[in-house]
């Protein structure tokens, strides 16, 4: 279907029907639309959930103004329709196109997926149909169409995921997008036709071996003991790099970043400028897949951020700008970046949001400073109930630093304050959770001495999910049933009228279990799934845990034996090809250190441990 | 007029919204708007309070799905400002579908343009597929009472557009008719071009694709001019 028949039947027919059609329509400012005529590469971004999520992540805005940036390619948006959309797409044959030129998906040479979570695999495979790509690999290879790549967080545990992509980009995509695209762009100058299985092939070895960070999962070969787990991952070609490290940016600072990033049309989940302030985390904690991934800490200096900050706001107009990284409150220099900020955004009334706060008075001061212009909520993280489990998890925080940060928060104007915390986590008992109980009332009552009355609490309470490359990737999930326990038992422990508790769906949590330490042998069950109906599996609304059951069995496969596998210290882990630069050894050590609940400091400030990342500390 | 109390400035925007940005609702354009005039830098006036936002006022509400070609925003000031210059960025920073036609200073007191702008002009395009009624405009013309059912959530509610029509008249034209309109907009409540149109030619057909409709002007009547 050509653009101007797309975008003709989208207006007459598609958007009249179907629910918020601003999501549908592109054309908002600061996009990028190229004519493709002249362009040598087209890469198609795509996130796997709707508008107004994807709209709201970082990664691939940062993608799109590299990308953008050349003069030979091109890089355009689309997100995953609704299901009311897709049904009309589907039934009126409209493909998934792209929302800067309305080009159907399978004309562009890279369709990249954004992986942000493991439960969107369903839409990545529905994506792929509506486009009208092939779904695997390997009828790629048969048949031809884009490349199909994927990035993001999820890309390091791709392994379900791994017979539907063509290569999968691992670590800080910035560095290997643009070599990809110039090795693409190489092979179509000197005449390859890559619809030809053999060209393809030959593309994607040339991409496995020349860049960093790429990963060609059809390369890679994997056999499976008679214990259930992974025997072996071997490579087919001595010239793959096995294991596949992961691309680093070593300069942050220096690194592009959008300041006219494309402001959404409707409103979207995180409807603000977001300033990357630095990227990784030392802080250490045990079932952190992030910190772990995204090491070591790089940060962008305080002119550079400011400088950023005022070039995003003159070309968005946004009202809010958030200062984004694992832990804002680590940055260096956040006192006085906040303030400089403050100072200079309170005129024009720009407000300043401050996500990821560690849990002490400081952090009150802090959101104090950008309360001048407007008051936004406070956020604790203590994740558990008790100071040893704290120890377990290596979250050191004692309680009365919670509730000193606490009573400072009350007694400076706000009348809520917003707790998480983990269920489920290793060595947990009744005690913990009744901890967790204790912490949330003591939390409420620090207001009291402020002026008698109780404060206001929202709890949002999640399960803990082993994932890889943590040092908690040998642990298994839940159990499903004792979970639910435990929310009946926190339930009834915390009744008081001023706090309000909500839970993380536990099967949902099942759910990402079993594909966050899944291997290949998945594939199937998320075809299956996708065919009885199963789609916007991370929203509560749409999650249909009966589905997948019936998928599981259709499939043969039992997803107990996934979810709550304990892997032998020894064992050849499902992921273990793909390296974040992270040592196993250094996981295992950790694994110990929490088995006997000892603390490991953060590097930063108490030297070296030996992580095996590539740093300066 | 004392230096401590500064003059009340106006800038009152007409635009126009066409093409697929009729797809994004009233709140969705005003935030766009508003940002445009954030990014242009112009000297609006915010308001103080715990959540400080740009002082400005909009035209009435124009309905998903329709295009605009002549809706109003206000914004106050603090200082005066070069219409052109402020037309020119402004539309620099809005997205596709959105046209900045006239930027005009006011000095004094302005009502609020949702209270003043009272009358609205409609130009429906009906596919040949959909049939009207010769009869079916002079019947409604000539009625006293023309009920549709709003819904909202789950309750329903009856109300008599028709003492809102002040025009109503058919032309054929190439590939179907034309219909126009005009609309009073009363604090009460008024009447949608779409209403009418399925009053004439009945729900189903109404929701036709083919069938556009278009606000040609919003605007605040004579004072001689008086609502049915």
């Amino acid at each position: 279907m050509r653009p101007e028949q797309l975008a003709a039947m989208l207006e007459a027919e598609l958007l009249p029907q179907v629910q918020k059609p601003g999501r549908y329509i592109g054309g908002e400012l600061n996009r990028v639309a190229k004519d493709h005529a002249e362009l040598d590469v087209t890469l198609a971004l795509v996130f796997p959930d709707v508008y107004e999520v994807g709209m709201s992540h970082v990664g691939l805005k940062i993608l799109y103004e590299l990308v953008n940036r050349l003069d030979w390619a091109c890089a355009e948006r689309a997100y995953a329709p609704w299901p009311d959309m897709e049904d009309r797409m589907r039934e009126r044959g409209v493909p998934l196109y792209s929302l800067e030129t309305f080009t159907p998906l399978a004309d562009f040479d890279v369709v990249g997926f954004s992986l942000q979570y493991e439960l969107c695999a369903t839409n990545l495979l529905r994506m792929l149909d509506l486009a009208g790509i092939p779904r695997t690999a390997d009828e790629r290879l048969e048949r031809g169409g884009p490349l199909v790549i994927a990035g993001g967080p999820c890309a390091f545990a791709c392994e379900p995921l791994a017979a539907y992509l063509d290569a999968v980009v691992v670590g800080d995509a910035e560095e290997a997008i643009v070599r990809l695209l110039e090795t693409l762009r190489e092979a179509k100058r000197s005449g390859q036709v890559l619809g030809r299985p053999q060209a393809r092939e030959a593309l994607l070895r040339q991409l496995a071996t020349s860049s960093a960070g790429v990963y060609v999962p059809q390369f890679y070969r994997v056999t499976y003991g008679a214990d259930g787990g992974v025997a072996a991952i071997e490579r087919r070609f001595d010239d793959l790099p096995l294991p596949v490290e992961r691309a680093v940016v070593r300069d942050l600072d220096a690194a592009p970043y959008p300041t006219a990033p494309v402001v959404p049309l409707v409103n979207v989940v995180h409807d603000r400028a977001v300033l990357e302030v630095m990227r990784g985390c030392t802080r250490g904690c045990r079932f952190c897949q992030a910190g772990m991934i995204y090491r070591p800490v790089r940060e962008r200096r305080m002119e550079t951020l400011l400088g950023q900050a005022r070039k995003t706001l003159r070309q968005t107009g946004l009202e809010e700008i958030s200062l984004s990284s694992l832990s804002t409150g680590d940055y260096s220099q956040i006192g006085e970046l906040v303030t400089a900020l403050a100072d200079e955004l309170e005129a024009n009334a720009t407000s300043i949001t401050l996500p990821s706060l560690r849990v002490d008075t400081y952090s009150v001061d802090l959101a104090e400073q950008v309360a001048r212009i407007k008051r936004t909520g406070i956020t604790f993280a203590p994740e558990t109930g008790r100071e040893h489990l704290r120890a377990v998890i290596n979250k050191p925080l004692r309680d009365n630093e919670l509730l000193e940060a606490a009573t400072a928060a009350y007694s400076r104007g706000w009348r809520l304050i917003k707790l998480y915390f983990m269920i489920g986590l290793p060595t947990e008992t009744d005690d913990d959770l009744a901890a967790i109980a204790e912490l949330i009332a003591k939390v409420s009552a620090a207001r009291r001495q402020h002026d008698g009355r109780r404060g206001g609490v929202n709890v949002a309470v999640s399960c803990f999910v082993p994932k890889a490359h943590t040092p908690f990737q040998w642990l298994g999930f839940g159990p499903l049933a004792e979970l639910r326990d435990k929310i009946r038992f926190l339930r009834g422990r915390v009744r008081s009228k001023a706090v309000k508790l909500r839970f993380h769906d536990p099967e949902r949590s099942y759910l990402e279990a079993v594909f966050s330490r899944g291997d290949r042998r998945l594939a199937p069950v998320v075809a299956e799934a996708v065919r009885l109906g199963a789609r916007f599996d991370d929203w509560s609304e749409h999650f249909r845990f009966e589905l997948w059951q019936r998928a599981f069995d259709a499939a043969g496969i039992d997803p107990d034996a996934y979810a709550y596998r304990e892997f032998p210290l020894d064992a050849v882990l499902p992921w273990e090809h793909l390296s974040p630069r992270v040592d196993k050894a250094f996981l295992l050590a950790e694994l110990e250190r929490a088995r006997r609940g000892e603390l490991t400091p953060d590097c930063r400030t108490d030297g070296c441990r030996l992580c095996g990342s590539i740093c300066d500390v | 007029m004392t230096h401590h109390q500064a003059e009340r400035i106006t800038a009152r925007v007409e635009f126009a919204k066409r093409g697929r940005l009729r797809f994004i609702g009233h709140l969705d354009t005003a935030r766009a708007i508003m940002r445009a005039v954030r990014a242009a830098g112009l000297p609006a006036r915010t308001t103080q309070g715990c959540s400080p936002h740009l002082n400005t006022s909009f035209g009435p509400p124009l309905p998903l799905g329709l295009t605009g070609e002549s809706e109003f925003f206000d914004v106050r000031l603090t200082e005066p400002v070069d219409v052109a210059a402020a037309r020119e960025t402004l539309q620099a920073h809005l997205p596709d579908g959105l046209e900045i036609r006239s930027v005009q200073l006011i000095t004094g007191k302005t009502e609020s343009l949702g209270a003043w702008l009272d009358r609205a002009d409609y130009t429906v395009h009906v596919p040949a597929g959909v049939m009207i009624a010769p009869e079916a405009v002079e019947q409604f013309l000539a009625s006293d009472e023309a009920v549709v059912v709003r819904t909202r959530g789950d309750r329903e509610r009856a109300v008599n557009v028709r003492r809102y029509v002040e025009r109503l008249e058919a032309f054929d034209e190439p590939g179907g008719t034309r219909l126009e309109m005009t609309i009073v907009i009363t604090p009460e409540g008024s009447a949608r071009a779409a209403e009418v149109l399925s009053l004439l030619v009945g729900e189903q057909a109404a929701r036709q694709p083919g069938v556009r409709i278009q606000r040609d002007r919003v605007y605040h009547a004579p004072d001689d001019a008086t609502a049915r």
